[in-house]
Formats: C-alpha cells, sequence, structure tokens
C-alpha cells in the first residue's frame, strides 16, 4: 500500500481513534472497554461479510486482499473504537443527553462512511446501501453499551469485580 | 456435504457451549469467546494471505476465503468451555491432560476434514503447526481470562 489517500485515511483514522481511546480508557475502565470493543467487533465482523458476500459494499484497496473482501481495519478497529468512546459518552449523561449522544455518534460515523465512500477505495457502498450501514451501526450503539452493562452487572461474577468496574 | 457439516458445527458448537458452560458463568464464556475471535479473526486471514491454507468450501465465498465457521463460531465456542472448565486447582499433569485432549480433539479433527472434505487444504501447513498455533491461542485466551476475572470469585477460588 503506496503512501496514498487510503493508506492516509487509515494512518490518521487508526492515529485518532487510538489516542482517543488512551484518553478515555483508565485502569479501572479497561475491562468495561475491552467487553464493549469486542463486542462491537463480533457484529461489525458478521455484517460486514453479509454487505460484502451481497455486494451492497465492495472494498478496492484493503489489508488481506486475498484472503478477505472486507474492510478488515474498519471492521476490526475504527467502528469497535466508535463503540467504546460511545459507551464512555452514554454512562457518563443522563436520558436526554444520551439520545443526542447518539446522534452526534451516528452523524460522525456517516460523515466519515460518506468520506470514505467519495474519496477513497477503502469502501464503496451502492448508494442505498449507507443508510443500510446506519441502520445496522446506529442500534449497535446503544446494544453494545447494554451488553456491557449486563456484563458487569452486580451480579458478576457473584459480587462484582474488584478492580474493573465502577460497580 | 461440506455445508451440512459447517452447519452441523455451529449446532454442535453452540450445544457444547449450552451444556458445557453452567448459567452463572455465561459472562466468563462470553469474554472467553469475545478475545478468542479477537485473535483467530486476523490470525485466520494472515494465514490464508500467505498462501499457507485455503478453505475451497465455505460460507460467505464472495467475502472472505477465510472460514468463518471455524474462526468466527467454533474455535472460539471451545475456548470458552476450555476456560471456564479449566481446573484450575488440579495437578500440573491434570492441567497438562486437559490442554492436550482439547488440542488432540481440534487437530484430529481437522486433519480427518482436511483429508475427506473441501472444508480445509493445506498448501504449506502441516498437522503439528494447527497442533502448535491451537495450542498458543488457547493458552493465550486462558491467560487472558485469567487476567480478566483476576479478583473475582474464580480467582479467589483458587
Amino acid at each position: 500500500m503506496r503512501l496514498d489517500i487510503n493508506f492516509l485515511w487509515y494512518l490518521v483514522t487508526c492515529i485518532v481513534f487510538f489516542i482517543l481511546l488512551m484518553m478515555n480508557i483508565t485502569r479501572h475502565t479497561l475491562r468495561e472497554a475491552i467487553v464493549c470493543f469486542l463486542v462491537a467487533q463480533v457484529v461489525t465482523w458478521f455484517f460486514s461479510t453479509i454487505f460484502v458476500e451481497l455486494y451492497w459494499e465492495t472494498c478496492p484497496v484493503r489489508l488481506f486482499p486475498n484472503a478477505t473482501r472486507t474492510d478488515f481495519i474498519g471492521d476490526y478497529f475504527t467502528t469497535p473504537s466508535i463503540c467504546t468512546l460511545f459507551y464512555f459518552q452514554y454512562i457518563k449523561h443522563q436520558k436526554l443527553r444520551r439520545i443526542l449522544d447518539i446522534a452526534l455518534f451516528a452523524l460522525a460515523d456517516a460523515i466519515m462512511i460518506v468520506l470514505k465512500n467519495a474519496y477513497t477505495d477503502l469502501r464503496h457502498y451502492v448508494p442505498w446501501a449507507i443508510p443500510l450501514h446506519l441502520l445496522v451501526f446506529i442500534p449497535l450503539l446503544p446494544c453494545s453499551v447494554w451488553f456491557t452493562r449486563w456484563f458487569f452487572k452486580q451480579s458478576y461474577p457473584y459480587g462484582g469485580i474488584k478492580d474493573g468496574t465502577r460497580n | 456435504m461440506e455445508r451440512v457439516i459447517e452447519v452441523a458445527v455451529w449446532f454442535i458448537s453452540a450445544a457444547l457451549v449450552f451444556v458445557s458452560v453452567p448459567r452463572s458463568l455465561y459472562r466468563e464464556a462470553w469474554i472467553s469467546y469475545l478475545f478468542m475471535q479477537a485473535l483467530t479473526w486476523p490470525m485466520g486471514l494472515l494465514a490464508v494471505q500467505l498462501g499457507l491454507l485455503t478453505y475451497p468450501s465455505r460460507f460467505f465465498a464472495h467475502a472472505l476465503s477465510t472460514s468463518l465457521t471455524y474462526e468466527f463460531f467454533a474455535l472460539p465456542c471451545v475456548s470458552a468451555i476450555y476456560n471456564v472448565r479449566y481446573p484450575t486447582s488440579y495437578p500440573t499433569i491434570v492441567k497438562f491432560a486437559y490442554t492436550l485432549s482439547f488440542v488432540a480433539v481440534l487437530t484430529v479433527g481437522e486433519v480427518v476434514l482436511q483429508k475427506t472434505t473441501k472444508l480445509v487444504a493445506y498448501i504449506h501447513w502441516s498437522w503439528y503447526v494447527s497442533f502448535i498455533t491451537i495450542s498458543i491461542t488457547l493458552h493465550l485466551s486462558y491467560l487472558f481470562y485469567k487476567w480478566f476475572t483476576k479478583g473475582s470469585i474464580l480467582d479467589n477460588k483458587e
């Protein structure tokens, strides 16, 4: 991969999201972040595979070009990072602000997707697949939070992890 | 035939998790599953990318050249059972035999599938590479699991 817009996109998004994650994650919230990140990863892996399989999106420039036609870095790192960052915003806020959080993160993702679609060769969507992507992504935000909250409910495991969570 | 086996693997893996993992340890099983898929995903891609092995018959054949069934579901499920059922309070020899039995079953299963079906085909790969890589990934997953559950009752039990 030469130093072109595609490489720059990966480089910048990975660095920015890595820094943002580091700014939000502490030693005490590391386990929460891991759970949220990994569960989002499972969902993105699965849905991305379906999207590519059905030709709703193509990824002409990608990592592991012989092994997959999906956007590995986007699915493995970027989208799970957005969900993890969302988790830390969401739990800080109350009801109305939480809805605003979902709207803001969905908007940010939509802008990224549109830019990626228009200016890079990393992910090209058929026109109606962009709203469909958002239809998967928007519920993924509260669902990954819900899963993480469930995971660290006070009952886990028989009284809660001592140093892994706020509970 | 290959399709039937793949579907069966999904059902058998889910059933094994359902039977082997007590309800009170679902979260422990989940974290094992999640961690393992994060390992197998890039490793599987790398192995296929380097041309070490192929999966001629597979689900989502257009999108993936790797095995979704094996890397996304079967191996992470096995890892969940392995971690949750790990004989922590037993002597080292029992732990060793426990690990060996998991790795042996997975390796033998893979070799049989390699010889009799089109689900997996070795190019620059051997049964012992599978044996070593499965051992390492299962153990890595267990180390992560131990770290993750540190401070919980599972840790205190030891």
